[in-house]
């Protein structure tokens, strides 16, 4: 700081060194006592508005004694203490006020961090007034002339859910799975008054927001991430950026087998079990519990038969582990042709049909397709091939 | 051979006290008290400036901007600027005459009257006590306590103020 451009004292205190002025302690007083001349200085920096900041320097004089003295001031701006620029010594009136003001800072230029302000205050007392030159620092109390302030810059948060599903197209409310949330950004500026400013920097087209200039917003899936993190947003504020906000639209990926159970049904007949869960696609985690739902396509017989075709069906919620029945029940005398099994290794093929599992919602044809099997009903057993 | 200021200038009863008054005094700065009315003036010279760093209409976005950092509406902005004038002009002429009597006192290597200096002063508090008024007036009460409360707070907090005083016994 006490570079070329900060004045060295000259003719350093003979005025006060006789003691003439001192120091007033710890005296809180509202004004200037009787008697004296009071420094103010204020040196730090101003948020202009949500992109800009500004540093000053400032000496004031006032008191009964203030006209006396010319005020100075030399100062010195920081960020994170790197000097940004200083300014050489600047004199005021007699009696008066001297500030200097540093060009205003671009943030989204010059980014969050520290700014300080650092002051070089000196005054003088002419020699047509005191007889000789008289500058101050040093001041009687010790005082080295200088002061220093500072304002610490964030950027705006974003704050939200880090991500939400793609279920193809709306919630599953049962399961608490959702495709809309709220977002919302702090400026950290409490003296900024403009309107945050949202953009989708990455993968817009996988979401949408309900609003591009406010405060909070409702920001809806419209297509699945392909990774972690894809969908990239920020909120400005006067152009001074947030940091990036990564966003994931995580979708149901797959059905993971979790063994079968045959038995018998009936007179005669058999019930197959087949244990599913159902993996999301970031992580490859299980869901607790998601709607599933499956669809038939047109049943085939592979040989002749008069076994009835199954309705689909869909299951809002479960607990970890789900199941489909594949099932043939008979009664006695059963009038089945080719007449179902109870399991006993004698498997032949009856019909099977294109089967297709949406996870997302318990209604058909509902959510993102996260198997296509070919159901398979044979004499005595049935299966997902 | 080098004479004091106060020495040379005040009255000599005034001048006696100086010789006992010690000048190895350690302070630090302290922040001024709520309600001062140099941290009001401050307060005032601040919203001038931004007021004239942004020549927009009341509306704009600067404009908006100004007032948001001064915390009162765009609208108070023009409020502010003409209590700024009225209080500056009143304070340029008290410097006037104040600086004029202080320089011709010395030119006529007189010394000036310590009573004059301190009515100087008396009447610059006045005027900045007047404008503080005139501001509360203009404003309203609820606009001028969020105002006040400003200033009071975290504008007054970065102020550092440090008392030079005449100090000695008789």
């Amino acid at each position: 700081m006490e570079g070329s451009t900060m004045r060295t004292s000259r003719t350093i205190g003979w005025l006060f060194s006789i003691g003439v002025f001192v120091g007033t302690g710890t005296v809180l007083l509202a004004q200037c006592p009787s008697g004296a001349v009071c420094v103010d200085t204020d040196d730090n920096f101003d948020r202009l508005n949500g992109n800009a900041v500004q540093g000053h320097v400032e000496t004031s004089l006032f008191g009964d004694l203030q006209y006396y003295f010319y005020p100075s001031v030399a100062g010195q701006e920081d960020k994170d203490g790197s000097v940004l620029s200083t300014s050489s010594l600047i004199w005021g009136a007699q009696g008066g006020v001297i500030r200097y003001n540093f060009a205003s800072i671009t943030l989204s230029s010059s980014g969050p961090g520290t700014y300080t302000a650092t002051g070089y205050h000196e005054i003088y007392c002419p020699t047509s007034l005191c007889g000789s030159e008289v500058y101050y620092p040093p001041y009687t109390d010790g005082w080295n002339g200088y002061d220093a302030g500072s304002l610490s810059v964030q950027r705006p948060t974003v704050s939200g859910q880090p991500g939400l599903w793609w279920l193809g197209g709306g919630p599953d409310n049962p399961n608490s799975l959702y495709n809309q949330g709220y977002m919302s950004v702090t400026t950290n500026c409490s003296s900024c008054s403009e309107t945050p400013h949202w953009t989708v920097t990455a993968n817009p087209s996988k979401v949408s927001l309900s609003c591009t200039d406010c405060s909070t917003l409702i920001i809806t899936t419209q297509q699945p991430s392909s990774s972690i993190g894809d969908v990239h947003i920020q909120a400005s504020i006067g152009g001074f950026p947030s940091d990036t906000f990564q966003f994931t639209v995580n979708q149901p990926r797959a059905l993971v087998s979790q063994g079968i159970s045959d038995s018998a049904s009936g007179a005669t007949g058999y019930q197959s079990l087949l244990y599913y869960t159902t993996i999301e696609d970031a992580y490859g985690s299980p869901f607790a519990s998601i709607g599933i739902n499956e669809q038939f396509g047109s049943f085939t017989a592979d040989t002749t038969n008069n076994w009835p075709t199954p309705t689909a069906g869909g299951i809002a919620t479960y607990s970890g582990t789900w199941w489909d029945t594949i099932s043939v029940a008979c009664g006695s005398p059963c009038g089945a042709s080719p007449l179902p099994l109870p399991p006993s290794g004698l498997s032949n093929p009856v019909m099977h049909a294109t089967q297709t599992w949406r996870a997302g919602s318990a209604t058909l044809g509902t959510g993102v397709v996260v198997q296509v099997d070919t159901i398979q009903y044979y004499t005595d057993h049935g299966r997902h091939n | 051979m080098k004479v004091s200021l106060l020495t040379a200038r005040l009255p000599l009863a005034v001048a006696t006290w100086c010789l006992v008054a010690s000048a190895g005094y350690s302070q630090s700065a302290f922040v001024p008290s709520a309600g001062d009315p140099e941290v009001f003036y401050r307060y005032l010279r601040q919203a001038h400036q931004a007021v004239s760093e942004t020549p927009q209409p009341v509306s704009s976005p600067a404009q908006q901007g100004a007032a948001a950092m001064m915390h009162v509406t765009a609208g108070d902005l023009a409020v502010l600027e003409n209590v700024y004038q009225d209080t500056t002009n009143a304070i340029a002429a008290l410097d006037t005459e104040a600086k004029t009597y202080i320089n011709e006192t010395v030119k006529a290597k007189s010394t000036p009257d310590l009573k004059k200096l301190q009515d100087y002063y008396a009447r610059r508090v006045q005027i900045l006590e007047a404008a503080d008024q005139q501001l509360r007036n203009l404003l309203g009460d609820a606009s001028w306590r969020r105002t006040r409360e400003y200033i009071d707070g975290d504008f007054r907090s970065h102020v550092k103020r440090r008392v030079y005083q005449w100090k000695g016994q008789q």
